[in-house]
């Protein structure tokens, strides 16, 4: 049994719902926009991997029934809060419950999509920058600083073909470093900024499910497609292939990050090379499924289907064993 | 030089400072190498990595002069002029390159850690329990559950062991005590109504132990099973990435249960004798020139015939 995680107004949680009874896998949802409401659930540790139970309306799951969990935290906003407790207290409930089901999902022996640990390193992209070049990719050059000279000197180094981000995961939109942003650079020293040198080229988007990978070729004259409708660009995209050695490298990152799926950015450049910028832990690959046809969903589906409880695994060896003695 | 990420007003840091300065080691102590009057530049591309900090306009020193780093927090701003939200993008953006730059240096760093531990360095237990499990140490039994009847079900069976009652211990919080009556049983089953509540079975005094690299410092000596945890606690901190790392245990009926895990140590659970041990090994590892740990970054060459046939070499 598939037990997905989420909250129905996410497309895609609905996506993944659609897609689970459209191959005919049976699920069970647990709505993040109502739990604890309207659940039972009693996870217990014994010394052993966690046991127990989540029930929903009409339904009890045992945990070791679990073939895969796929899970999408929401956020404040997309929650319904009870009557009865003031809103104040809601953001540490909310906390405390999606605590609690982390704990549970980060121990548990089926795949789960994803877990939160594996995710954390999204929390800085410098680091993510490491370990795509321990992975064999290339990066671009990379400048974080909080000195004025120094990101100045940078600037110049590249033509002015800069660009900036954000080094956390808290998103911000990729930007060229014009004379604007120059104009205010003494503000850096109040703290770290990270800039790049630009790199020109196609947009290629990789989402690597367990051990497939599809990559999408990103069509658009944005800095950052994401945003392109905002720019007033336009957007287009088809299914790419990949070198093999680039295809491995991007499935050994997402190995190392300890991610089921994850969406991988890169840029295929005019001269043939291939730049990796981020590892994204919670991919909306919906948006890229949709545009290019790309059967990423039901490489989920599937993976959360044929995913296998290790415990469940070993009983019925044992069970086999017990038998034949 | 040596650098230590926390500032004198930390014992531990204080220590370690003292330690280094008779030792005659260079060290200086930063609280956050990434706001003036520190300057900080880190270069990173496919061939170079790089870095170098100047303080206060007066030294000045490249990461492979940099002998070893001791991280005791993760370099905080002062709030005083910053509006909230700008305060708080500033911070997660220090910790995002603080992070990375430990991972990128080649000298001891303690502790390098793992953007899990790094980002949620206050987990609870149960987030430790995969890693101490797969290390073979053992930790109380707990259990998660907005059913009242099951939590009645644990009452009763640490009733039976001759338990009076369950310690409740929040998952997002420090907040934890001791439910015993049923008063407080009855309450309990009150907030089941909103929200599942975490139990613990309750424990004893515990003793707590420093693992420093391959060495293990007990506070208390005579803790009937140290010598036989000691491989597996030493397994656990390298599990965890940790050179540096402090759990407490407890036991009962001669069975023994890791109720806590502080990535951060401190030595305030320590005696004179026992926090002398602990400074003397860390010093031992900063000053030790081997790397602890870290990612490598690999030098790689492109074959011309085939663009993405690697060479690796280190």
């Amino acid at each position: 049994m598939i037990l997905i995680c989420g909250g129905l107004a996410d497309s895609l949680t609905e996506l993944m719902c659609s897609r689970l009874l459209d191959c005919g896998y049976d699920y069970r949802f647990l709505d993040l926009g109502v739990y604890p409401k309207g659940f039972k659930v009693k996870w217990h540790w014994r010394g052993s991997y966690p046991e127990g139970y989540i029930a929903g309306p009409d339904w009890t799951l045992d945990i070791e029934e679990l073939t895969g969990v796929y899970v999408r935290y929401i956020g404040e906003e997309a929650r319904i809060a009870p009557t009865d407790i003031s809103k104040d207290a809601m953001p540490r409930m909310y906390l405390e419950f999606d605590t609690g089901l982390m704990a549970l999902f980060e121990d548990l022996t089926c795949p789960v999509i994803n877990r939160t640990g594996g995710g954390m390193s999204n929390g800085s992209k410098p680091y993510q920058g490491l370990l795509v070049r321990e992975c064999g990719l290339l990066s671009p050059p990379t400048l974080v600083t909080n000195d004025p000279q120094s990101a100045l000197q940078f600037y110049n180094e590249w033509n002015s073909e800069v660009i900036y981000k954000s080094l956390s995961g808290i998103r911000s939109i990729v930007r060229r470093m014009q004379s604007q942003q120059l104009e205010r650079i003494q503000f850096l020293r109040n703290g770290p900024a990270q800039f790049q040198a630009f790199i020109p080229g196609e947009n290629i988007r990789v989402h690597t499910v367990g051990s497939q990978l599809f990559a999408t070729r990103v069509l658009s004259e944005a800095v950052d497609y994401r945003y392109a409708n905002r720019d007033g660009q336009s957007v287009e995209m088809e299914a790419t292939i990949l070198p093999t050695a680039v295809e491995e490298s991007c499935l050994l990152l997402a190995q190392k990050l300890d991610l089921l799926l994850a969406g991988i950015d890169l840029k295929l450049t005019p001269e043939g090379d291939y730049y990796c910028f981020e590892v994204n832990p919670s991919p909306a690959f919906l948006f890229y499924e949709k545009h290019s046809g790309q059967p990423i969903s039901k490489a989920v589906a599937d993976l959360l289907y044929q995913g296998t409880n290790r415990r469940m695994m070993y009983k019925k060896e044992m069970t086999n064993v017990m038998t034949k003695i | 030089m040596h650098i230590i990420i926390g500032d004198l007003y930390d014992p531990f840091c204080r220590e370690v400072y003292d330690s280094l300065k008779d030792h005659n080691e260079p060290v200086l102590v930063i609280s956050n190498p990434l706001i003036h009057p520190c300057s900080f530049e880190w270069r990173l591309n496919n061939q170079e990595n790089k870095s170098r900090l100047v303080w206060n306009s007066e030294l000045s020193f490249s990461d492979d002069e940099i002998d070893s780093v001791f991280v005791r927090n993760s370099a905080w701003i002062d709030p005083d002029g910053w509006q909230k939200d700008d305060l708080m993008y500033m911070q997660s953006e220090t910790h995002a390159a603080l992070l990375a730059w430990f991972w990128s240096l080649s000298c001891p760093v303690i502790n390098r850690y793992s953007p899990a531990i790094w980002y949620r360095p206050k987990a609870p237990l149960l987030f430790w329990q995969p890693l101490l499990r797969h290390n073979g140490l053992r930790t109380l039994e707990t259990i998660i559950t907005n059913v009242p009847e099951e939590a009645g079900q644990f009452r009763k069976k640490l009733m039976s062991r001759e338990i009076g009652g369950a310690v409740f211990s929040s998952l997002s919080s420090d907040l934890s005590y001791l439910v015993a009556d049923t008063n407080e049983w009855d309450g309990l089953a009150q907030m089941q109504r909103y929200s599942p509540v975490c139990l613990v079975a309750p424990h004893g005094e515990p003793k707590f132990v420093c693992v420093i690299g391959d060495h293990v410092i007990w506070d208390d000596k005579t803790f009937f099973h140290a010598k036989t945890l000691e491989p597996s606690l030493i397994a656990f901190a390298k599990e965890s990435e940790l050179s540096l790392v402090e759990l407490a245990i407890t036991t009962d009926n001669d069975e023994y249960n890791v109720i806590a895990v502080e990535p951060f140590p401190t030595l305030e659970h320590f005696k004179d004798d026992s926090k002398d041990k602990i400074v003397k090994e860390v010093i031992s590892l900063l000053t030790s020139k081997e790397k602890t740990g870290g990612i490598t970054i690999l030098h790689f060459k492109t074959n011309l015939h085939d663009p993405y046939l690697w060479w690796f070499s280190r």
